[in-house]
């Protein structure tokens, strides 16, 4: 049992999760306002009078965060709502103009679903999927502009956001790591987010709680705005170990929110649960219930992209190794890019080039792959290259690093030709090699023969050097150390 | 008598029809103050679709009339802005909340005037003022641009000197507005009074049991009287769980009231205290200091209402409970061309009544419209002293053309020869 394996001092972890996944529309979600670029834009100037919430304003629905949400729900084979109510949820506070946020407490517009991790062992999970509704993000406040004041930026109310909660099916901290990777991924591939945490646009809130096995559930702790996976990770790891001391110290905690100060590492009460607010939920009289018909429903199931699952259950029965298979669907433009450059090629190869040479020299450079100085085919190419024997596999990196730099945008071929990289097969020009080498250094051959075999290694490299790098390294060896006697 | 809180003194050109708006109704560029100080300085800077599509039209606008703050009230008093006195007799009630309405077009400062009728606001104060009274049936009129009370039961209503003037206002105000999710298309009204020879005249089994003044009851009997003689089937008609509507109505009105104006808050628009400085000292200020008592009550039974403890057993409850009601409405609408009753089950009621008697039953005719979301009109009858009896004529939702005519033909029963 999976569960097992993540037990923290003999006890079981149970984590839930609740994302908000800013929606990628051109409206935002009840207004006709702007929702583009919301966190950097100048302030308050993509705001219209429902979102600030002026009298006689009512709230329209925009169908494309509609659209959006149900293509999500879709992506994670969620049952989608045929019929589905927006509630207010009233407070007040200055980022909530209306005073009530609109929200679907009673009837989501997406049900349960399922969304499968990978594990770093290879093996996968699956993560049930409570729901996914829609509802307002609030505005933004601002607390450094003016000393005694508060200031509020209200671009980023009225935002469109799916909340999408899960079942407290996580337990432990690297699998919440590969949850909310595999949801940014998800998002990704269909284009409904762009969960930029960094940015906002996806908010993790977790859910911790500990109970030795067999017993129940532990008092449940609520944690906010933990804004990167790192953080949720450090964050987990240090609430577990807070829990369970106050547990073996026979002590009990109260149900509570926490925050995460990051500088620290520690989590710290924000709230306790007795002390939350009624929100006063009741179905909003200003909107008619949301029919989705079953025809609408299909033609956008019928849009959907192969997702990272399908894609990754593909690439595994090419022949790539499993763990590459996860790290290349992970994110599409990546996929895309292998797809292209692994065409006709041998995969496994093309797969640990791009993840290796291609996503080292991209991640060193802070380039994504959509703006990789090398081009998909191009690579493909270069592997192909290696296949044929053309050129070696060292041969193969340097020419790697022109492709980057002096012979930006030529092709591999281009480059070799022109730079005679061709790898040397000839058997007699090898042995003319090898010879010029081993007359060359008589005593260190002698001493290789009498059992000195680490010294061959180095022999190996000066008739590389001799060769220019160019004598096939395998063809190499077997003529060196055939001509040695060993 | 504080008839206008904004009057304007446009030029009116020969045969124009003049209209009065009552200050929930937003007009761009004109103070829009909802009878509040809380909005006492308010300028919308857009203006609701009914006064769009009037001005469009050629209507003029003579100004804004006063009428209880948001909405609530049953007499005009409740008002920043000077309570609105009765013209025909300005000892009794002008009736509320769309004093200001019916007061401006008895005194014929305006031809019509647009009011809101969420349970019966219209038709009070057009019986008080004896002049006709109209809520349509729920989303016929767009409420963009309406300072919402009750979402779900929000009208704009029309008060006027004749059924053929609401007809055509009726006709230039409706169709479906984007903005307003909860607006629909409604079929155009051709005017032309019916025949009344044949016409069933359903009558509520549950408002026999309404007390009545005595002179309302006896000028309902001579109103049937008449339309008998003019040829009327009675049929008898029964909404069996109307009177659970006396519970139902006051817990969904306030729970969306409390709902509806948690917006001013004194941050954006509106009233904002000077006194305090954190942000809860702004909220509190400010709302107590702009919103009436009234105003204030409403709110916090809303809170009560809808909070975690309460809502299933209310909120969630009323709307159950008013379905029923308006599913057996309907089948009672079935049964007949058009349901009556009186409007109010009294006159005017005196103002030093106030605080000292039961005015509850005021709303007992009314209330059944706003409930179910049909249309309603009442027309002035006969005279009673200085004032006149009132009779209320309902049909099924989105059968407002046939409402006016046969509304229009019940009129000349009572037209005053000149």
């Amino acid at each position: 049992m999976s569960e097992n394996k993540n037990l923290v001092r003999g006890y079981e972890v149970v984590i839930g999760l609740e994302i908000h996944a800013q929606i990628l529309s051109v409206s935002k979600v009840f207004s006709p306002s702007s929702a583009a670029y919301v966190s950097t834009a100048k302030p308050n100037s993509q705001v219209s009078y429902i979102d600030a919430a002026y009298p006689g304003m009512l709230p329209l629905i925009n169908e494309h965060c509609v659209y959006q949400t149900i293509k999500t729900g879709l992506g994670m084979n969620a049952k989608i709502n045929r019929i589905s109510r927006f509630d207010r949820k009233s407070y007040f506070y200055p980022d909530l103009p209306s005073g009530y946020q609109l929200t679907q407490l009673f009837t989501p517009l997406v049900g349960e679903g399922v969304v499968e991790i990978d594990l770093k062992d290879g093996s996968t999970k699956k993560i049930r999927l409570e729901r996914i509704h829609l509802e307002q993000d609030a505005a933004k406040l601002v607390h450094d502009l003016e000393p005694g004041y508060s200031a509020v930026d209200l671009n980023r109310a009225g935002m469109g956001l799916m909340e999408m909660v899960s079942k407290p099916d996580l337990s432990s901290a690297e699998e919440v790591a590969e949850y909310v990777q595999k949801i940014r991924s998800i998002v990704r591939y269909l284009g409904t987010c762009d969960a930029d945490m960094s940015q906002g646009s996806m908010r993790c809130d977790v859910n911790v709680s500990v109970n030795k096995p067999g017993r129940p559930f532990g008092t449940r702790v609520e944690m906010k705005n933990v804004n990167s996976i790192r953080f949720i990770q450090q964050a987990i790891h240090y609430e577990v170990n807070r829990q369970i001391d106050l547990i073996e110290k026979g002590e009990t905690f109260p149900q509570q929110t926490r925050g995460f100060n990051s500088d620290t590492g520690e989590t710290y009460l924000m709230r306790l649960k007795e002390n939350a607010e009624d929100y006063r939920y009741f179905p909003d009289p200003d909107q008619l219930p949301l029919e989705v018909t079953e025809d609408y429903i299909a033609a956008i199931k019928k849009s959907l992209p192969e997702l990272p699952d399908a894609k990754k259950k593909r690439y595994i029965a090419a022949g790539i190794p499993v763990g590459d298979a996860v790290r290349l669907v992970r994110d599409k433009e990546v996929a895309d890019y292998f797809d292209i450059a692994a065409k006709g090629r041998d995969v496994k190869k093309v797969a640990n080039w791009v993840i290796v040479e291609l996503m080292g020299y991209l991640n060193e450079k802070g380039v994504t792959i959509t703006d990789s100085p090398i081009p998909a085919d191009n690579l493909g190419a270069l592997v192909g290259l290696i296949n044929d024997n053309t050129i070696s596999g060292k041969i193969a990196k340097d020419v790697f690093v022109l492709m980057t730099g002096e012979d930006l945008g030529k092709t591999p071929h281009e480059i070799v030709e022109k730079r005679g990289l061709r790898q040397v097969v000839d058997t007699g020009a090898i042995e003319k090699v090898v010879d010029k080498v081993i007359s060359a250094q008589k005593d260190k051959v002698d001493e290789i023969r009498q059992g000195k075999v680490q010294l061959l290694g180095w022999l190996v490299g000066q008739c590389m050097k001799e060769s220019q790098g160019k004598a096939n390294p395998a063809m190499l060896n077997e003529i060196l150390k055939k001509k040695i006697g060993i | 008598m504080t008839v206008y809180i904004t009057k304007l003194e446009p030029k009116i050109p020969a045969g124009a029809f003049t209209v009065s708006y009552k200050d929930l109704i937003c007009t761009k560029g004109i103070r829009t103050t909802a009878a509040s100080k809380m909005l006492e300085n308010f300028i919308p800077p857009y203006s609701a679709t009914v006064y769009e599509r009037l001005e469009a039209k050629g209507y003029i606008n003579v100004g804004k009339v006063n009428h209880d703050q948001f909405g609530m009230g049953i007499a005009s008093t409740n008002t920043h802005f000077g309570a609105v006195k009765n013209p025909i007799d300005p000892t009794v009630s002008v009736g509320g909340s769309s004093g200001g309405s019916a007061a401006a077009v008895y005194e014929g400062s305006c031809r019509a005037s647009l009011g809101t009728d969420t349970g019966g606001s219209c038709r009070q104060p057009a019986a008080f003022c004896s002049v006709v009274g109209y809520r349509p049936s729920y989303g016929a009129f767009p409420r963009y641009g309406v300072i919402g009370a009750a979402s779900s039961m929000d009208t704009v209503g029309i008060i006027a000197n004749n059924v053929s003037d609401v007809c055509r206002l009726y006709n230039d105000m409706i169709g479906k507005d984007v903005r307003d999710p909860t607006s629909v298309e409604t079929p155009k009204a051709i005017f032309k009074p019916v025949s009344l020879k044949g016409v069933k005249v359903g009558l509520l089994k549950e408002f026999e049991s309404v007390d009545m003044a005595p002179e309302i009851a006896a000028d309902y009997k001579q109103v049937k009287e008449k339309l008998k003689a003019a040829g009327v089937t009675f049929v008898d008609v029964s909404i069996p769980h109307m009177k659970y509507g006396e519970i139902v109505y006051p817990v969904i009105f306030a729970s969306e009231v409390f709902s509806n104006l948690t917006r001013y808050d004194g941050l954006r628009f509106g009233h904002r205290s000077t006194e305090g400085k954190t942000i809860e000292d702004i909220y509190f200020n400010s709302r107590a200091e702009g919103f009436g008592q009234e105003v204030k009550h409403r709110i916090l039974l809303g809170a009560s209402l809808l909070s975690q403890k309460h809502y299933k057993i209310c909120y969630e409850q009323g709307l159950k409970v008013r379905r029923i009601i308006r599913d057996e409405a309907n089948a009672a609408f079935d049964q007949c061309d058009v349901m009556i009753s009186p409007t109010v089950p009294t006159l005017p009621f005196k103002l030093s009544d106030m605080g000292k008697k039961d005015l509850s039953s005021q709303d007992a005719f009314v209330m059944i419209a706003a409930m179910v979301g049909c249309p309603a009109l009442c027309i002035p009858t006969h005279p009673i002293g200085k004032f006149k009896g009132s009779l209320q004529m309902m049909t099924k939702a989105f059968k407002d053309p046939e409402l006016f005519n046969i509304a229009a033909a019940v009129e000349e029963m009572f037209k005053v020869k000149k």
